[in-house]
C-alpha cells in the first residue's frame, strides 16, 4: 500500500487533470533541469561576468562597478515592484509615465519646498497613481495590460501637461545627491535599490501578504473562494509598483539634474525582460525577487560589454529584444511540462 | 448545531435555480442532497456557505439569523465548503495551500511556520493522506489535490461542513478515507451536508437524504427510508426505466479493430490489449494507475517509448498525433470537459462539428445553417435537445457539455471512441443517455474503451473490463465476471488483497 501512494505523488508528465506518470527515472533529469532553470539568472550573471572581464580590462575597476550600479538602480527598484505585480498575476505598464512624473514632480516640488519633502510627496503621488490601477484593474474590471496602458497614457499626458512639454531644470543645492551621492563610498542610488530590495523581499517571503500575492497569481478564483482578499493584494501591488517607479524616476532625474517628461520610455519594457530573465512566470503565481535582482546585474553587465564592443544604444536594441523573448519562450516551455 | 433554512430562493434573471426551501441540517447527522444537475442542490449549498447570495429567504445559525457576504465570511462562523471545481493553487506547496486563508499566525503580519506543520500533520493522519507538504500541489494528481481541499476545510475546524461532489475526483481508497472523516465528523457532532450524483453513496453515507427538482426540495428524510430506484424517481419525477444493459450482451466472437503490443510510455509499462468491433471495453483502476495515460498514448495524444500498433489487422506505425489517430477513426474524449474539452463561448452547434468540418464547409465556406444540420444530426444520437445547439456551450449544465463532446466525437464518426471518465460529475439523466449513447454505438459495430472511476458504471456497461495497477494490467474480466467488489480488489494489486 505505501508504493501505491508514493507514486501519487510524483509528477504529472501530460495534463493538469490527468494522471501522474513521471517515471522515476526521468524525476532525476527534472530535478536537475528544474535546479538549472532555478538558478539560470546567477548562472548567467557569472558567465556574463567572465565574458566582461576578458573583453574590458578595466571591468573590475571600483569606478567601473559603481557605474554599473548607480546606472541600474532606477530600473532595480520598478523591477523590484514589477516582479511583485507579475507574480500576482497582473501587468502595470503604465510605469513608465510614472517614472517620468516622479523625475518631474520632484524637480518641481525641489524647486519650492526642502527635497525632503518633496521627496516623500513625489512618492507618494507615484503610490496613488498606483492606486489608480488598482481601481481600474479591480473595480472597472479592466484587463491589466490594457488597463494600465491606457492609465499611463494619462499619466503621462498629465506630466506633460504639469511641465509644459520641457524639461524642468532643479535648482535646490543637493538635488543629485539621491542618483550620485555616496556614504561611506556607497552610492545613495545603490542603497536605495538594496533597501527597496529588502522591503520587497521581506514582504514577499516573509509574510503572510507574500503568500497571498503567490496565490493570487495562482488561482485567483481559488484564491478567492479560499478567503484571500484578491482585489487588496493587487491594490497593495499597484501601489507598491507605482511608489517604487516614481522613486526609480526620481533617482534618474536627480542623475541628470532635472525632472524629463521623456524619462521612462523603455523602463517598462526593461523592467519586463528583467524580471522574465529572472524566471518569474508571466503567468502569475511564481517568482522570486533575488531572480530578479540577479537579472537586473545580468543586464547590467550585458550593457557594460555592449559598451566595451563599442555596440551603439540601436544594436543594444536588436540584442534586447531578442533576450527578452528567448526568456518568454523559456518561460512557455516550462509552463506547458508542468500544465499542459 | 444546527442550520436552518426557511424560504430561501435564488434567481439569476428570469431563471429560478432554486425556489422556496425549508430545510434543517442537524449537526451528528450526515446529510445527502441529491437531485440532476441543475435541480438547485449546488446552489443551495453555495448559499448556506456564503458563496451565493440568497433572492429570498433565512439562514439560522443555532437559532442565530445570519447573512454571509464571502466564502470567508462563513468559513469565519465555522461553516466551511469543499467546492465541486478544485480550488486549489498549484504553484503553491501542499503545507501554504492547507492553510491559505487561515494561516496559524505569529504576529500580524507573519505566520508561524512551526504550528503550521503540526497542524499539517494532525490533520494529515486524521485524513490517512500520505502527502508530502512540501511539493507544489500542481505535481499531485487530481485525487490528491482533492485530499488537499479536504485537508483545508479540516483545518479550519468546521461547525458545519459543505462538500459538492467530494469524491468525483477520489480513487476507491481515498473515498474510504473521506467517509471515516465524514463518520469522525457527525460523531463530533459537526454539521455534514454533501452532494452526491453516486447514489450507492448517497445511501450508504448519509443519515438524511434530500431530494432536489428543478429548484425546489421535492422530498426529505431519513436514509433508510429511501433506495436506489426512490431516489431516482424523486430525482427525475418519474419511474426510471429499467434493463441499461439488457438486450446487447452478444457473446458472438467479432473482428479485431485495433491490437496493441508492448506498449509503454509514461506511467504505461508493456501493456498488451485488443478492442473488437461492437465492444466496450472498460478500464478500471485507481487514480494513478496508467489509466488516462493508456487512453492518451492510443488516442496520439503522447508519444509512446514503444508499442506495436496494428490495425485491422495490418501492422502500422503507432500514430504520431491526434490527428494520425482520427484520420485511422480513433477519437479521444477528454475527462477534462473545461479546460480540454468546450470552447465555452461559441455556440453548442459550432462546439459539435469543431472536430471535422470538411463535410460541413460547402467549398471552404461554413455556413451557421449547414453547421446547425450537421450538429442536430450528431446531437440526436446522444439525446441533446435541439432546441439548445445554438446556446453558448458554457451555459449549458455539465451534463449537457458532457453530451455535445461525445456528439462532437460521434461528428468525426469514429471507429474507436476513447472516453475518459465520459460521466464525470454529470447527473443521473444525462449519464443513463451517455451510456445509451455508447451501447448504441457498440451495437452498431463501433467500439469503445472508456475509464471510469464508478465501477458500479463499469459493471453495467462494459463487455470485458481491464484491471490496470502500476502502469501493467493485471487482470481481464469478461461478462458475469465483471463485479465491483473484483475490480476493487485488483486495483489495489496484490498488495491491496487481504
Amino acid at each position: 500500500m505505501t508504493q501505491v501512494s508514493k507514486t501519487m505523488v510524483t509528477r504529472p508528465d501530460d495534463t493538469a487533470s490527468s494522471r501522474p506518470d513521471a517515471g522515476r527515472a526521468r524525476s532525476g533529469v527534472r530535478r536537475v533541469g528544474e535546479a538549472v532553470a532555478l538558478y539560470a539568472p546567477v548562472l548567467m550573471l557569472v558567465v556574463l561576468v567572465i565574458v566582461a572581464s576578458v573583453l574590458n580590462d578595466r571591468f573590475w575597476a571600483p569606478e567601473n562597478l559603481r557605474n554599473m550600479l548607480t546606472q541600474n538602480s532606477a530600473l532595480a527598484l520598478v523591477a523590484f515592484g514589477m516582479t511583485l505585480v507579475i507574480i500576482a498575476g497582473v501587468f502595470d505598464l503604465s510605469v513608465g509615465a510614472i517614472f517620468a512624473a516622479g523625475s518631474v514632480i520632484f524637480a518641481m516640488l525641489s524647486n519650492e519646498v526642502l527635497l525632503l519633502p518633496a521627496a516623500l510627496i513625489t512618492v507618494v503621488v507615484g503610490a496613488l497613481a498606483g492606486a489608480v490601477n488598482a481601481y481600474v484593474v479591480n473595480s472597472l474590471r479592466v484587463n491589466s495590460f490594457i488597463g494600465t496602458l491606457a492609465t499611463g497614457a494619462v499619466f503621462s499626458g498629465l506630466v506633460y501637461i504639469l511641465c509644459d512639454s520641457s524639461p524642468v531644470q532643479a535648482r535646490r543645492e543637493g538635488f543629485e545627491t539621491l542618483g550620485l551621492g555616496r556614504i561611506a563610498g556607497v552610492p545613495c542610488a545603490l542603497i536605495v535599490a538594496v533597501a527597496a530590495f529588502g522591503l520587497c523581499a521581506a514582504l514577499l517571503n516573509g509574510t503572510i501578504f507574500g503568500r497571498y500575492v503567490f496565490a493570487v497569481g495562482g488561482n485567483a478564483a481559488a484564491a478567492h473562494l479560499t478567503g484571500v482578499p484578491v482585489r487588496a493584494v493587487r491594490a497593495a501591488c499597484f501601489v507598491l509598483v507605482g511608489a517604487l517607479a516614481a522613486l526609480g524616476g526620481m533617482i534618474t532625474g536627480s542623475q541628470l539634474g532635472l525632472g524629463q517628461p521623456t524619462l521612462g520610455s523603455n523602463i517598462a519594457l526593461d523592467a519586463f525582460a528583467v524580471v522574465v530573465i529572472g524566471g518569474t512566470s508571466v503567468y502569475g503565481g511564481r517568482g522570486a525577487l533575488w531572480r530578479t535582482a540577479s537579472a537586473v546585474l545580468v543586464l547590467a553587465t550585458l550593457t557594460n560589454i555592449f559598451n566595451a564592443l563599442a555596440w551603439d544604444t540601436t544594436r543594444q536594441s536588436v540584442a534586447k529584444g531578442l533576450i527578452i523573448i528567448a526568456a518568454v519562450a523559456l518561460d512557455a516551455a516550462r509552463s506547458r511540462s508542468d500544465h499542459a | 448545531m444546527s442550520v436552518r433554512l426557511s424560504n430561501i430562493g435564488k434567481r439569476y434573471g428570469a431563471t429560478r435555480a432554486l425556489n422556496g426551501v425549508d430545510l434543517t441540517l442537524t449537526g451528528g447527522r450526515v446529510h445527502a442532497l441529491v437531485g440532476e444537475n441543475g435541480a438547485g442542490k449546488s446552489t443551495c449549498l453555495g448559499i448556506i456557505g456564503g458563496r451565493t447570495v440568497p433572492s429570498t429567504g433565512e439562514i439560522e445559525l443555532d437559532g442565530e439569523r445570519v447573512t454571509f457576504a464571502s466564502p470567508a465570511h462563513a468559513a469565519s462562523n465555522g461553516v466551511v465548503s469543499i467546492y465541486q471545481e478544485l480550488s486549489v493553487i498549484p504553484s503553491m506547496s501542499v503545507l501554504h495551500n492547507v492553510f491559505l486563508g487561515s494561516e496559524p499566525r505569529r504576529t500580524r503580519w507573519t505566520d508561524d511556520s512551526a504550528a503550521m506543520r503540526t497542524a499539517y500533520a494532525q490533520v494529515a493522519s486524521r485524513i490517512g493522506a500520505d502527502i508530502d507538504p512540501d511539493v507544489e500541489v500542481g505535481s499531485l494528481s487530481v485525487g490528491d489535490q482533492q485530499m488537499v481541499e479536504i485537508m483545508r476545510a479540516l483545518s479550519r475546524r468546521p461547525r458545519v461542513m459543505l462538500m459538492d461532489e467530494p469524491t468525483a475526483a477520489l480513487g476507491p481508497r481515498e473515498r474510504q478515507a473521506l467517509y471515516g472523516v465524514i463518520a469522525g465528523l457527525r460523531d463530533e457532532g459537526v454539521v455534514v451536508a454533501f452532494v452526491s450524483h453516486n447514489l450507492e453513496e448517497v445511501l450508504g453515507v448519509s443519515d438524511d437524504i434530500s431530494v432536489f427538482r428543478d429548484g425546489e426540495l421535492c422530498g426529505s428524510g431519513p436514509s433508510d427510508q429511501w433506495s436506489r430506484d426512490s431516489l431516482m424517481s424523486a430525482m427525475i419525477g418519474h419511474p426510471p426505466q429499467v434493463d441499461l444493459r439488457g438486450t446487447s450482451a452478444s457473446p458472438k466472437p467479432r473482428k479485431e479493430l485495433l491490437r496493441v503490443d508492448g506498449l509503454s510510455g509514461g506511467r504505461v509499462e508493456d501493456v498488451s490489449l485488443d478492442v473488437r468491433a461492437g465492444e466496450i471495453v472498460g478500464i478500471a483502476g485507481l487514480v494513478g494507475s496508467g489509466r488516462s495515460t493508456l487512453l492518451r498514448l492510443i488516442a496520439g495524444a503522447q508519444r509512446p517509448t514503444t508499442g506495436r500498433w496494428q490495425l485491422d489487422g495490418v501492422k502500422q506505425p503507432w500514430p504520431s498525433s491526434v490527428r494520425s489517430a482520427r484520420r485511422q477513426g480513433i477519437v479521444y474524449l477528454t475527462e477534462d470537459r473545461k479546460a480540454q474539452g468546450i470552447l465555452p463561448e461559441s455556440t453548442t452547434a459550432e462546439n459539435i462539428v469543431l472536430g471535422r468540418l470538411g463535410p460541413v464547409a460547402r467549398r471552404g465556406i461554413v455556413t451557421r445553417r449547414s453547421v446547425r444540420d450537421h450538429a442536430d444530426v450528431a446531437g440526436r444520437q446522444v439525446g441533446f435537445a435541439t432546441t439548445r445547439l445554438s446556446t453558448n456551450i458554457g451555459a449549458l449544465s455539465g451534463g449537457n457539455q458532457q453530451k455535445a463532446l461525445l456528439a462532437r466525437v460521434l461528428h468525426a464518426k469514429p471507429r474507436l471512441i476513447l472516453a475518459d471518465e465520459p460521466t464525470r460529475g454529470v447527473d443521473v439523466g444525462a449519464k443513463d443517455e451517455i451510456s445509451r449513447a455508447l451501447r448504441d454505438i457498440a451495437d452498431r459495430g463501433g467500439s469503445v474503451m472508456m475509464v471510469s472511476s464508478e465501477y458500479e458504471e463499469l459493471a453495467e456497461n462494459c463487455d470485458r473490463v481491464l484491471v490496470m495497477w502500476h502502469g501493467t494490467v493485471v487482470a481481464e474480466l469478461r461478462g458475469p465476471d465483471i463485479g465491483v467488489d473484483t475490480m476493487v480488489k485488483l486495483s489495489f494489486g496484490t498488495e491491496g488483497l487481504t
